[in-house]
């Protein structure tokens, strides 16, 4: 069995589907007897879902990629 | 048209002179590479390294063969010319593992929870990406992340980099990358959080 613990150790290899089949039988079947731990999890995916889906933040300006786009354009060695 | 088409497309109107393509190209991956150059060399250097790993491209266009995605291939070379200039400066990434318990005081002796976790007002990852303050704090914690655990967030759950990939650049095992990532995810976690209890 299971315990609490161990959910939250392997929480991340669930949520990435590392787990084979068996694994993850088991790991349902604590979820749906333990409210605590299946709180846990829908905030770890709500946290993994929100970082798969940052966007990230342009920090060069559209002059700076102009100027890039420049030097690489009339790069002799390309 | 699918992203890899259109990746092949543009590479090869760049390789044939065609300064639009090319301008096309960096628009779409310049910002993505720079924060995988920053989680290796930080702010001050990621954007050098971008345009470093940009001549690389450039010069190498020819051999890319579209068998993996554009952006697979660059982010290769982004990364080695991060560490690339890792190693000009001497620092190197450090994989100091975290040898304190990082569930000790969540759990009992049994393995059962010794302090229910709190409910959120809203678990979903919509709620969280509307609020300033949750990604804000999101963004600082990632920052001070161990160098390890940063860069690995960063490529796998930012980027969408294979595991084993990441594991490869970072030259270790898969099983030691899956904990640290683990444990990035849960100081991000532990922060959103925190901003749950005020
Ligand atoms: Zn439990």
């Amino acid at each position: 069995m299971l315990t609490c613990r161990d959910i939250n150790e392997r929480s991340s290899e669930y949520l990435d589907q590392q787990m084979s089949f068996m694994q993850r039988m088991n790991f349902r079947m604590h979820l749906m007897l333990c409210k605590h731990c299946s709180r846990f999890m829908r905030q770890l995916e709500a946290v993994v879902h929100t970082l798969h889906r940052l966007s990230p933040q342009q920090s060069t300006s559209e002059e700076q990629l102009e100027e890039l786009v420049d030097k690489l354009h009339q790069d002799p060695q390309a | 048209m699918n992203t890899l088409d259109r990746d092949k497309q543009l590479v090869a109107e760049i390789l044939n002179g065609k300064r639009q393509a090319l301008s096309e190209l960096v628009h779409l991956y310049h910002t993505n590479m720079t924060r995988i150059a920053r989680s290796f060399v930080g702010d001050a250097n990621a954007e050098d390294v971008v345009q470093e790993a940009w001549v690389s491209v450039v010069r190498s266009l020819g051999t890319f063969k579209g068998e993996a995605s554009f952006k697979t291939w660059m982010t290769r070379i982004t990364i080695n010319a991060a560490k690339t200039r890792l190693r000009k400066e001497a620092k190197h990434i450090s994989h100091a593992t975290v040898v304190e318990d990082l569930y000790q005081d969540d759990y009992k002796e049994d393995g059962t929870w010794r302090v229910a976790p709190i409910p959120w007002d809203d678990e979903s990852p919509d709620a969280l990406l509307q609020s300033e303050q949750v990604l804000s704090a999101i963004a600082k914690t990632i920052d001070k992340l161990p160098d390890n655990q940063r860069i690995m967030l960063t490529l796998h759950d930012l980027e969408g980099v294979l595991m084993e990939d990441v594991c490869n650049q970072l030259d270790i095992t898969t099983s030691n990358g899956r904990v640290i990532l683990h444990r990035a995810r849960l100081a991000v976690k532990a922060v959103v959080n925190k901003l749950q209890e005020v």
